[in-house]
Parts: C-alpha cells; sequence; structure tokens
C-alpha cells in the first residue's frame, strides 16, 4: 500500500471507534474527548508499527519471494486493525463490555479472513499489480472512485440538510449515524463487487464479465446510499431519537416534582450580593470599577441602582451574571442566588442566564441582532432553556415540532405586552420596528421564562418621554403578573421615585446609601445623595443659585485615597482622606458608608457638621 | 417575500442594461490597446508565400489600412457577430472564440476547487482566530496566512514541485507525483483528443435529454427550495405531500435522463460530442486513467491555490468578527443564556459575512489571475497560460479576446456580488 | 525703586531633576502599568502622554516586531551591499558574461548558492538584487498614491460631473483585471525599467482614488471644514489645508501595505519577463532558474527573499493599521 492508503485507512479506523463508542449502551461509553485522544494515539502507535514491519519485509523481500506475497495491502491492514484496539482506553477499564469485544473479534475475524484470501493470490502465483500512481490499475481506481463518490454523498447530505427549514431538518445525531451507515453500505457494496468479479473472475479464472464502469458506479453508489440512509433513518434513528425526547419528558416531569418540593416558599432573599469586586486590567493601569459592593433584593420587590455615568452600576449587574469580558474581571465577592453561589459555579451560570436571572439593556436598536427576525430571537429562548415543556405540549399535538410551539408561545408573549398585530411582528426584522417596540421586544426576551430577577440596565433613557411612561407601566404590570424581582439601573431620579421599593447610591465603586425610597428621599444621610437630592430644582421654591456637588468624578485608575468622595465632599474631615468608611447601619434596614456616622469619629464628625452648617447660614 | 422578489429581478435587469455601457468602454479599450500592438503582418504572409498583388489585397481584406473608426466599427461587428479573429502562433488557424472555447473548461477546472474549498477552511480559521485573539492559535493563523499571501504564488508552486518531484522515500515506492502535463511535449499518456471525437453536429436526441436532465434539476430544486424558504404564514397547515411529489417527480426524471444520456453517449453512438471539461468527459466516456490523470495532476496546483487565498478571506473574516463581537447584540445573546459556540457561529458569524463575502466572490474573479501564474508553473494550458504566451509571441488576437473574457467574467461576478448583499444582510435594499 | 533681577539659577541639581523626570517619562511611555508619584501628580501632562503611549504599545506586538526586523534585515542587505559580498555589482548583472563559472552549479566555498542561468553567484545576485527590488517597488507606490490622492480629493471635493466622471473611470478601470492589462501593456511598450513602474504605478491609481474619495467626503462632513467655509476661505485653499491633512492618514497608513502588494506585482511581472532584464531583479533570477528540475535552489533562494520583504512590509502594514485606525481591527 502506498502511504495514503494506509493513512486513508486509520482515518477510517477512527472514524469507526468513535461511531462504536457512540452505539454503545450509556454504562459502556467512554467520554468523547478521551475517545479521542485514545484513538489518536492508538492510531500514531498502530502507524509506526506497521510503517516499522514494513521496513524489515521490504528488506526481506530482496531476497526471499515469500516474503513478497506476504508485503501486501490487506494483510498490513489486518495486523494494523488486530493492534489497534489493544492499545485502545477502552481496554483498559475492566468493566468494559463484552458486546464492543464482540463486535472487535468479529470484526478481526472478517478482515483476517479477507487478508488470508488475498494472500493466497500470491501462493497461487497470480500477479497483482502494485499501486503505481502512474498506470494505476482499475482495482485501486475502482475503489478510490467508489470512497470518493460516498465522502461526496456525505457532504452533499450534509449541506441538504443544513439548507432545509428548521422544522424539517433531521436532528445532527440521527443524520451522523444514517450517514456512516449508508456510506460504508454503499462502498461495501461496490467493494465486494470489484473484488468478486475484478480480482477473482478475472484475474484468477480469466472471466472477463463485464468492464468496470464508473458512470455505473456512480448510479449505483448513488441509490443504494440513498435508500439506505432513508430506511435506516426512518426505521431505526429516527424512533430512537423520538424515544430519547419522550425520556428526556419523563426524567424533567420527575425532577419538577421533586424540585418543586425543595423551593421554600417564603424565602425573602432572592439575590444576596457580599463584597462584589470587579477590575479591568487595562493598558494604563487597573480600573477599579466595583469595589465591595453589597445588596439584597428580596422577593417581589424593585431594587434601584442609581447614580452617575461611570460609577459602575452596568459593571455590576454584568458582574452578577458574569458577562464581564477580559480585560475585565471579577476579583472576590459573593452572589447567593436562592442560596447558591453563582460565582463559584461558572459552568452552571448558562443554566440561570436567560431563565432565572435575565438582563435587559440599554440601546435596544443595537441590543437586538439585525440580521434575525424578532420572532427567531424570542422563540430562541424558549429553545434554549424551556425544552421540556416544549416537548410536554408535543404530546398533547403530535403533528407540530418545537419550534412551531416557539414560535406561537412568542406570539402570545408579544399580545400580553400590548404589541398590536403580534403575527406580523414575529416575521419583522428589528430595523422595521420602532424604538419603544424594539425596548419590548427585549422585555419579551428577558421575561420569557419567567425569571425571578430582571435586571433592567437603563431600559428607558433611549427612548422619548411618552413611550418612557409607557415602557415603565408595562414593567409594574409584569412584575406583579409574573412576581418578578427587578434590579433597575438607572440615573434618573425621577424614574426611582415612580418605580422603585429600595435604592442603592452608587459613587465610584462604592455603594453609598441603601435603603428605602421614602427615607432616601425624605432625609438623606450621605453627603453625595444629599447634593443629588437638593440639586433637582423644586417648583415654586426660588433660589439664587441652584445646588451643585463641585469638583469632578474621579478617575477610576487613580482614586482619591479613603473615601473617594472627600475632595467633592463639604464634611470632609480627618480621617475622610485616610480610611474608607464602613457601610453603617444608621437606621433598621438602611445603610449608610459614611465617616459622619460612625460611631468612632462621633466627636469629630459633629464639628464637621457645625462647620458646614455655620457656613451654610454664612452663605445664605 | 413576493414584493421582494420582482424587485430583485427588476435589479438585475437593471444592472445588466448597465453593463452594455461598460461593455463597449471595454471593447473600445482593447480596441485601442490592440491598435497599439498591432504589428504588420505583411511578414508573415509574406513568409507563407504570398505574392505582391494578393499581399495588397489581403491586406485590404484585412481592413489594415482602413481609418482608425472604421476599424473600430469593424471590430465591434465582429465582436458581436462572434468572429474575434484567428489566432496566428499560439494555436495556428483556429478562431479565438473556439480556442477559448477549449481552453476555459480547464481553466475552470483548475478554479473551481479552490473557490469552493478555500472559504470553508478560510471563515473556520478567521473564526478561530477571533475567538483566541491574541494568544497561541491567533498568532499562528495569522502567520500562516500572511505565509500564504507574502511568498508568491510562484515560489510556492516551486517549493511544492520541488517537495514532491524531488523527494523520494526509499522504504516505500516512490512517492512521485507527476508533473508534466498532457500538453507538455514529453509526455506520453493520454490527450483529450483520445477520447473526445470530433463534434460533428448536435443530435436533437441529445438535447432534448438535456433539457428533460436541465428541466427535472429545476423540479427537484423546486421542491426543495419549498421546503426551505415557504415559511409558513400564521394560520397555514404545512403541506408535505404536495412538495415531496415534485421532488420525486424530479428524481424519476433525472436518473431516466442520466441513464439516457448515458446510454446515448457510448452505447448507440449515435453522437459524439464532449463537454471539453476532462474531468467531465472522462466520466462521460468512462475513462478511468484519464480520470486518475488529470485529477493526480491537479492536486498540487489546488493545494498552491488554497494556500494562496486562504490569507485575505482569513484576515478579514477575523477582522469583522472582531468588530462584531464587542457588539451589543452579543451580549444580549449571552445575556439570553446562548453557548459560547453558538453565539460565535450563529450570532457573530452572520453579521460579519458582508464583507467577507464581497471578498469570497472578489476572491473568485481574482482566482482568474493567480491561475494565470500557477498555469506557467505547472505547464497547465489554460486561459493565463495562453494568454503570457501570445503577449510574448504578439498574438493579438488572442490576447484581445482573452482580455475581453476575463472582464466579462468580472462583471458578472461584481454583479453576482450584489445579489448576494441582499441575500446575507437583510437591511442592505437596493432600489 | 525697587529693582527685581532674574537671578538664573543654573545648578546641578535642576539639570539632574529634569533629566530624572525625562527618564520618569520615558520610563512611563514604554513601560505599561509603571507609576511614579510625581508623574501621577502631573495630570493634565498625562493625558496627552498616555494617548502616545497607547499608540506605542499597541504597535509593538510581537507579529509587527517581526516584521520589522524582516524589513531591517531586508534594508541592511540593501544598504551594505558593496561591504557584504565582495564581487561587484557589474559581475552580476546582464551584460557581463562570466568565464569562469559555470551555470547553475551546485554550493561550492565560492559561491555559496550556487550560481544562475549565466553563471552569475546566486548569494552576490541576491544581495545586490536587495537594492534595486526595494527601490523598484517604492516608486510605483508613491505615484499611485498621489494620484490617487490629486483625483480623490478632487472628485470628491467638487462633486457634480466631475465626481461622476472620475467615478466611472475608475469603475471601468476596476473592471478589467489589473494585472493582466499590465502583462499586455507591458512589452508593447518596452521594458525600460522607468516605463514599467509608472505603468504599474499609473495603473494602481484608480484603487487609491475610490479609497481617498469615500475618506474625503466623510472628512467633508465635518464640522472644521464647514468652519473653514463660513471663514471664507476659497476652494483651494480648503481643500489642500484642511481636507487633505486630515484624510491623509489612512493613505499613511495603507503605504507599507501598498509596498507589498507593489513588490509581489513587480517580482510577478519579472518572473514573467516583462521587465529589464539587466537590473539585478530578484524575480529576474528565478525566471531564469524556471525550467529547471534540478537546480531548483537557484529558484527558491530568491523567492524566500521576496517572501521576507512582503511579509515584512506586510506584517508592518497591519501593525500600523491596528495601532493608528482604531475602527479596524485586523
Amino acid at each position: 500500500m502506498a502511504c495514503i492508503e494506509v493513512v486513508l485507512a486509520a482515518l477510517v479506523l477512527l472514524l469507526i471507534a468513535n461511531r462504536v463508542n457512540y452505539w454503545l449502551p450509556e454504562e459502556h461509553q467512554i467520554p468523547k474527548e478521551i475517545n479521542m485522544k485514545s484513538s489518536i494515539i492508538s492510531i500514531l502507535i498502530v502507524l509506526g508499527i506497521s510503517l516499522g514491519i514494513r521496513l524489515p519485509f521490504e528488506y526481506l523481500g530482496y531476497y526471499y519471494d515469500f516474503i513478497v506475497i506476504l508485503n501486501n495491502e490487506t494483510l498490513h491492514f489486518a495486523v494494523m486493525v488486530t493492534l489497534f484496539l489493544p492499545f485502545h482506553r477502552i481496554f483498559g477499564k475492566k468493566s468494559r463490555s463484552n458486546l464492543y469485544k464482540k463486535l472487535y473479534v468479529i470484526f478481526i475475524i472478517l478482515i483476517w479472513v479477507a487478508a488470508i484470501v488475498y494472500t493466497s493470490f500470491g501462493l497461487f502465483g497470480i500477479e497483482i499489480q502494485k499501486f503505481d500512481l502512474r498506470g494505476a490499475d482499475i482495482f485501486h481506481l475502482g475503489l478510490i472512485w467508489a470512497a470518493i463518490m460516498s465522502f461526496i454523498l456525505v457532504a452533499l447530505t450534509s449541506t441538504l440538510n443544513r439548507t432545509l427549514y428548521i422544522e424539517i431538518r433531521l436532528p445532527k445525531e440521527v443524520l451522523r449515524n444514517s450517514q456512516i451507515i449508508g456510506s460504508i453500505v454503499a462502498f461495501g457494496v461496490w467493494a465486494v463487487q470489484i473484488v468478486i468479479f475484478e480480482m477473482y473472475l478475472s484475474r484468477l479464472l480469466g472471466v472477463w464479465p463485464f468492464e468496470q464502469d464508473i458512470r455505473i458506479l456512480i448510479g449505483l453508489v448513488s441509490i443504494v446510499y440513498i435508500t439506505v440512509f432513508f430506511i435506516v433513518t426512518k426505521m431505526i434513528f429516527l424512533p430512537k431519537a423520538h424515544e430519547k425526547s419522550k425520556m428526556k419528558i419523563q426524567t424533567a416531569l420527575e425532577l419538577d416534582k421533586t424540585s418543586q418540593s425543595e423551593y421554600q416558599k417564603g424565602e425573602k432573599v432572592i439575590l444576596d450580593v457580599k463584597n462584589l469586586t470587579t477590575y479591568f486590567f487595562t493598558e494604563e493601569g487597573i480600573v477599579r470599577a466595583v469595589e465591595g459592593v453589597s445588596f439584597q433584593i428580596n422577593e417581589g420587590e424593585v431594587v434601584g441602582l442609581v447614580g452617575e455615568t461611570g460609577c459602575g452600576k452596568s459593571v455590576t449587574a454584568l458582574s452578577i451574571l458574569q458577562l464581564v469580558r477580559p480585560p475585565g474581571k471579577i476579583m472576590s465577592g459573593k452572589v447567593l442566588f436562592n442560596g447558591k453561589d453563582l460565582l463559584q459555579e461558572s459552568e452552571e451560570i448558562l443554566s440561570y442566564r436567560g431563565k432565572d436571572i435575565t438582563m435587559i439593556f440599554q440601546d435596544p436598536l443595537n441590543s437586538i441582532n439585525p440580521v434575525f427576525k424578532v420572532g427567531d430571537q424570542i422563540s430562541e429562548v424558549y429553545l434554549l432553556h424551556m425544552e421540556k415543556e416544549l416537548l410536554q405540549e408535543t404530546i398533547d399535538h403530535p403533528e407540530k415540532s418545537i419550534y412551531s410551539i416557539a414560535k406561537k408561545w412568542s406570539e402570545n408573549l408579544l399580545r400580553e405586552l400590548n404589541i398590536p398585530a403580534p403575527e406580523q411582528i414575529i416575521d419583522r426584522y428589528p430595523h422595521e420596528l420602532s424604538g419603544g417596540m424594539r425596548q419590548r421586544i427585549q422585555i419579551a426576551m428577558g421575561l420569557a421564562c419567567s425569571p425571578k430577577l430582571l435586571i433592567a440596565d437603563e431600559p428607558t433613557t433611549a427612548l422619548d418621554v411618552t413611550v418612557q411612561n409607557q415602557i415603565l407601566k408595562l414593567m409594574k404590570d409584569l412584575k406583579k403578573k409574573y412576581n418578578t424581582s427587578i434590579l433597575f439601573i438607572t440615573h434618573d431620579l425621577g424614574i426611582i421615585s415612580k418605580m422603585c421599593d429600595r435604592v442603592a447610591v452608587m459613587y465610584s465603586g462604592f455603594i453609598v446609601e441603601y435603603g428605602k425610597i421614602q427615607k432616601l428621599f425624605s432625609t438623606p444621610y450621605h453627603p453625595y445623595t444629599k447634593g443629588l437630592i437638593s440639586s433637582v430644582p423644586v417648583v415654586g421654591k426660588k433660589k439664587h443659585r441652584l445646588e451643585i456637588i463641585s469638583g469632578l468624578v474621579p478617575n477610576l485608575i487613580y482614586p482619591p485615597t479613603g473615601c473617594r468622595f472627600h475632595p467633592r465632599c463639604k464634611y470632609c474631615f480627618e480621617p475622610c482622606d485616610s480610611e474608607q468608611p464602613k457601610s453603617i447601619e444608621v437606621e433598621p434596614n438602611y445603610y449608610v458608608a459614611c465617616n459622619l456616622y460612625d460611631p468612632i469619629y462621633q466627636d469629630k464628625a459633629e464639628l464637621s457638621i457645625k462647620r458646614v452648617q455655620e457656613g451654610d447660614i454664612a452663605v445664605d | 417575500m413576493a414584493r421582494k422578489q420582482t424587485n430583485m429581478i427588476k435589479y438585475i435587469i437593471k444592472r445588466i442594461l448597465f453593463m452594455i455601457p461598460m461593455l463597449m468602454a471595454v471593447l473600445i479599450v482593447t480596441f485601442l490597446l490592440s491598435q497599439m500592438m498591432m504589428a504588420d503582418p505583411s511578414m508573415s504572409l509574406l513568409n507563407i508565400g504570398m505574392d505582391e498583388i494578393a499581399l495588397q489585397r489581403e491586406l485590404d481584406r484585412l481592413g489594415f489600412r482602413d481609418p482608425i473608426h472604421i476599424k473600430l466599427w469593424k471590430y465591434l461587428v465582429n465582436f458581436f457577430s462572434g468572429d474575434w479573429g484567428v489566432s496566428y502562433v499560439a494555436m495556428p488557424g483556429t478562431p479565438v472564440l473556439d480556442m477559448i472555447g477549449k481552453i476555459w473548461p480547464k481553466t475552470i477546472e483548475l478554479v473551481i476547487f479552490p473557490i469552493i474549498i478555500a472559504p470553508i477552511i478560510a471563515i473556520k480559521l478567521g473564526v478561530t482566530s477571533a475567538k483566541h485573539k491574541n494568544k497561541n492559535k491567533d498568532i499562528i493563523i495569522r502567520f500562516a496566512a500572511i505565509l500564504g499571501a507574502g511568498f508568491p504564488v510562484f515560489f510556492i508552486a516551486k517549493v511544492l514541485q520541488m517537495l514532491f518531484f524531488n523527494l523520494r522515500i526509499y522504504t516505500f515506492e516512490e512517492i512521485n507525483l507527476p508533473l508534466m502535463y498532457s500538453n507538455s511535449p514529453g509526455y506520453m499518456g493520454y490527450t483529450s483528443a483520445d477520447i473526445i471525437p470530433p463534434p460533428p453536429e448536435f443530435s436533437l436526441s441529445y438535447l432534448s435529454v438535456l433539457l428533460f436532465l436541465i428541466i427535472s434539476i429545476f423540479l427537484v430544486y423546486k421542491g426543495a427550495v419549498s421546503l426551505k424558504r415557504k415559511k409558513l404564514n400564521y394560520g397555514e397547515i404545512d403541506n408535505k405531500s404536495k412538495r415531496t411529489k415534485y421532488i420525486i417527480l424530479g428524481g424519476i426524471i433525472m436518473v431516466t435522463s442520466s441513464l439516457l444520456l448515458i446510454f446515448l453517449t457510448n452505447v448507440l453512438y449515435t453522437f459524439s460530442y464532449g463537454t471539453g471539461f476532462r474531468i467531465i468527459d472522462a466520466l462521460l466516456y468512462n475513462d478511468q486513467h484519464h480520470l486518475w490523470d488529470t485529477a493526480i495532476h491537479l492536486v498540487i496546483p489546488v493545494i498552491c491555490m488554497v494556500f494562496v487565498s486562504l490569507a485575505p478571506i482569513t484576515r478579514q473574516t477575523r477582522s469583522s468578527m472582531l468588530d462584531v463581537i464587542d457588539q451589543d447584540y452579543i451580549r444580549t445573546a449571552r445575556a439570553k443564556g446562548v453557548e459560547e459556540k453558538t453565539v460565535l457561529n450563529k450570532h457573530a458569524l452572520r453579521n460579519s459575512l458582508l464583507p467577507t463575502s464581497t471578498l469570497i466572490i472578489g476572491n473568485t474573479t481574482a482566482a482568474l489571475l493567480g491561475s494565470l501564474f500557477i498555469e506557467i508553473s505547472f505547464n497547465y494550458t489554460g486561459l493565463g497560460y495562453y494568454m503570457v504566451r501570445s503577449v510574448f509571441m504578439g498574438d493579438y488576437f488572442v490576447i484581445q479576446g482573452i482580455l475581453v473574457f476575463s472582464t466579462i467574467i468580472i462583471l458578472f461576478g461584481t454583479l453576482l456580488t450584489d445579489v448576494m448583499y441582499t441575500i446575507i444582510d437583510p437591511r442592505v435594499t437596493y432600489k | 525703586m525697587i529693582q527685581v533681577k532674574e537671578i538664573e539659577i543654573e545648578d546641578n541639581q535642576v539639570k539632574q531633576n529634569r533629566k530624572a523626570l525625562a527618564i520618569k517619562y520615558l520610563k512611563f511611555i514604554l513601560i505599561p502599568g509603571w507609576r511614579d508619584p510625581d508623574i501621577t501628580a502631573r495630570e493634565f501632562e498625562i493625558e496627552r502622554i498616555k494617548s502616545k503611549r497607547r499608540l506605542f504599545r499597541r504597535f509593538l506586538t510581537p507579529l509587527t516586531i517581526i516584521g520589522m526586523l524582516l524589513i531591517i534585515f531586508c534594508v541592511v542587505l540593501a544598504v551594505f551591499a558593496p561591504w557584504l559580498t565582495k564581487i561587484p555589482l557589474q559581475e552580476v548583472t546582464l551584460p557581463f558574461y562570466p568565464s569562469d563559472t559555470l551555470p547553475f552549479e551546485p554550493p561550492s566555498p565560492e559561491h555559496p548558492l550556487g550560481t544562475t542561468f549565466y553563471g552569475y553567484d546566486i548569494l552576490a545576485r541576491i544581495i545586490w538584487g536587495a537594492r534595486t527590488t526595494l527601490s523598484m517597488a517604492l516608486v510605483p507606490v508613491i505615484i499611485a498614491q498621489v494620484g490617487g490622492l490629486i483625483f480623490g480629493t478632487i472628485s470628491a471635493y467638487f462633486g457634480g460631473w466631475v465626481d461622476s466622471l472620475i467615478m466611472r473611470i475608475v469603475d471601468l478601470m476596476y473592471v478589467f483585471p489589473m494585472m493582466i492589462l499590465v502583462i499586455v501593456i507591458a512589452p508593447m511598450l518596452g521594458t525600460d525599467l522607468f516605463t514599467t513602474l509608472t505603468l504599474y504605478g499609473l495603473l494602481f491609481i484608480p484603487f487609491y482614488t475610490r479609497f481617498m474619495r469615500s475618506t474625503v467626503l466623510q472628512v467633508k462632513q465635518m464640522v472644521y471644514v464647514q468652519a473653514a467655509k463660513t471663514g471664507g476661505a476659497k476652494k483651494f485653499k480648503i481643500m489642500f489645508n484642511h481636507v487633505v491633512p486630515n484624510a491623509l492618514s489612512p493613505m499613511i497608513i495603507r503605504f507599507f501595505g501598498g509596498i507589498a502588494r507593489t513588490l509581489l506585482g513587480i517580482a510577478s511581472l519579472a518572473w514573467l519577463g516583462l521587465v529589464d532584464q539587466t537590473v539585478a531583479n530578484w524575480g529576474t533570477d528565478i525566471n531564469w532558474a524556471q525550467e529547471q528540475f534540478t537546480a531548483f535552489m537557484a529558484a527558491v533562494y530568491p523567492g524566500l527573499f521576496i517572501g521576507i520583504a512582503t511579509i515584512g512590509f506586510m506584517l508592518l502594514g497591519d501593525g500600523m493599521r491596528d495601532a493608528l485606525d482604531p475602527r479596524l481591527h485586523i
């Protein structure tokens, strides 16, 4: 065999090993990566051995004729196959199935039979031409064309499958299995034909029934492949796939029952963020975006996160869902959702994202994928997370596929969001819709699976005021209906007052004040909050000048030492520029992070307050 | 949906109409170029033994002495009536259009495999490269791509020739991929002249069978396309049986017509006409050795071309993917819970395909050019080979003909690009 | 009357301080993340230097450094050619037929890489060829870019029929396959070096014209051009003083990429044999060794050097594009 055929045989062995592993029952399977690695290693070892065996054979073949007869391709292939599997991992485990070993033994016996038959030609003195690329002989050529033909057919089937409409498409596993069986059978038929006629009848017995015709090859191989493909798909693999999905539904139903009993009713705190810290490692330096943020969200309440641009609100939200991209990194902290720490289980975050915790973003124009239809994008959420419920529905309506059911559900969802003519909107592209509509679609994507927590990152900033009002009202209604908690991030104090129950004020990565909203607006504690609230002009009250907070937002790479607000604070006193203030509970469930309220510095704080009050009186 | 279709047809018609002035401009430019090149044919005519009076008559007939506008008019008339001149030196005596008809299948055979293979590999590489940005895999892929783009094509061809021609592994048979093509003087194998008998005239039966084949392909396509495109409007019920009927009918007609074709080709000898494509002809006439010969001679040139065309597509895919990955909608997709692999391959790739598709189709038209160098390196007699040989030998009709031919192909290529735009990106509309 | 006299204190300490400060600024530029309290205090200066530092760091990716090394290698070959090889230029180019060597000799101590078709030493030809090949690649790019600049600016700035006319001509040129056109025209005009280079440059003007036109169209919309117009400046003045400098930067970024493509193009032309054969071009080397099957190394070595030079310029061009044009992520 020329090198090419050895390599091709090795590839075929790899493929067969992979597929056989897949077809074995569950308990005998070995994991995919281990299978691949051990297959490759054993192939390399075997190639080395077989090529190494050939050397002495070639050398000796110059001296002894008998060796030349033994030096043929089929024998080498048989030796290769015999040596391949023992090196394979599957024989490492003791509990390996007898089924696999039995298959292996059968395969080995077949190959050795073929090898002995082939070798016997030499014993009978038949000249088998060596494979010369210049004048290749019909036997080898026929096999090569058959192999190329089956490969082309496999590729064609894959492409055709991909162009089909998604409801009619075959699942990937079914396709793979049918393709492999179809190609092996088609190739096998032609190979058997060519061995019988070309090798035995024409060369051994001298009978030439007909000439090997490549056109008949194309036709025969295609027809055999297509028939075998369809038969195998219909008879074996599709029913298997259906059974699998039915089993999935069964297990899902059982799991649902058990998990529902686990859910403790009356559990108040849904999300508990403790000391979340996220840094961005940029070329300029380390941007300390979020430092030690802690807050809690209870069931069914709306918590607002207020702050200026660049204070770290969005980064906090992204860190909860682990959507922070490099160069950002979550350094430390705990995010407890229903008791589980999300930051520890980074592989399982996918099961929470989109299902239990969802997020909607600021700019609806850029936040929806412009090349896919809107309905497809909402259905995607259902298909990802609610597969079991979709499958349950198919039990009742067996002629529908899960795709059409998902589409129906997304249409119902749009109807609930008061979007007119939802059946037309589903087939539209995002650029054909208005801003408010797009934001509603984003909300639909967020609320599709009835999440327990919805994080809204400035959802109304990009919209005009009338639409803003509608969206906020919508979110309030949905909150009541689905009992979702919302983490509302914004910089607009008016929206906060309308929507939220509790508010956390962020400044430069820290939460400076956190508590019920009525208290915040009536008696703000932190100087920053005081400045924010007093800077809003009140209708009817005249002032000479508007109140401002002097200074600029600090650079997050070189933040001020101690309390980050201290350069702009009126009340700044001695420990403020050296020590970070701790979060102090001034009233029950109301936290302020300021040295003014720290009992350690009480006397200095009082002096500072008196100073500022005198200063205020002097100005007025 | 229906409205969009008619707009597309209108747009295509508009573009084709717009192509005609472009074509005229191209013809005028080639004409001017050829006027600059045209040598006095007196010498070659005298060589073949014409005397003085016949020479003058011949020169008048050729229109050698007419003023330039008459020459231009004659040239245009000749062009549109199919008379593109006669080749003097490259294939002496054959009309240029026939010569192109004989040669361009060879170039197409060489070029079609890289056109199909290279984008597939290159897009996959580009996506991997964007995923591991600035890590090891990315640097290796970019470096390999730049190797393909930086080294000239003929250099890579020479290196591959050197490796495969001269490298002998003595423990096995020589891995000796033959380089000489069947047009080279030293080759003693098959030529296409052996398998394709000269074409007498078209046979009606062949035409009818061909027509059936085309109809069947159309039917199957219609069945499959309606399976694909027919997005159900709300309330419609899926009618599978009607569509499968199309496919089955089309399939039966296809099988019967191809069987008839095979039957007619060899057994009955009612006609003898090949397509000109060596691979297809070898398949039609059951010449396995010739097929193997052609295939094995195509391996190294195809590898060369794929290697060289990988670079720009990989680079473009990588750059558009990097642009797209930082966008907001990818963040939304991740927030929806889509796994990273699907985010890249579905959401990001669809959006980044637009400039890449321009490049892929531009690659198609540039494949013509790249094939020029490869053809000369491997002595493969395609369009580029004859072009360069004619330039050196001064056979100006051939030069003109091949220039105009490749220009037409490029024009259609740009039209195809624009049509593809609308399919890929729903935001793009043409008036 | 009190007179205040300025006293210049030329103190060694001050000088030292200035030097230390300069070193600190340099360190700040080159080493990311390096901080010093002195520098931290001067935030406003940092903003100015930061952008330059960012630029520099972005520029120095591993691939760009490799590109620069390759270019430096070729430039060293070109500049120091007389000192690198003892064989003078006249003995390696065409009118000279050496008498003491055979064509296509295998490598020997005198001719470390063998000889070419006419018997020239390959190593010497490569070293001398560096000069000519690199300079031959430079000329068409400059012609093409300057031409593209002029036509693009005119076309974009004036609009109307001028724009349509120029764009139609450009479209026409786009339709032709450029290289084939060059191959067709080059033998007509002769193999004179100057002719070939200007022809090549002229034929690539449309590419840069289209590109320049789109850039200028964008710049035209910007506010400062309108401000200049309201200020009353004349058309040409606006064009050349305001528009061109801002639209120039993408052109500069693509300069090295253009050199790479031109290098490859001229080498391909030379490989076909359409360039002046008395000039020591790497492409003509490969042309002379094209038909050989046994002495293929005579074709491989010059090709290797062409590849090295092209890759160097390509990598450098990519690096510049990455660093200076933040919109593109190539």
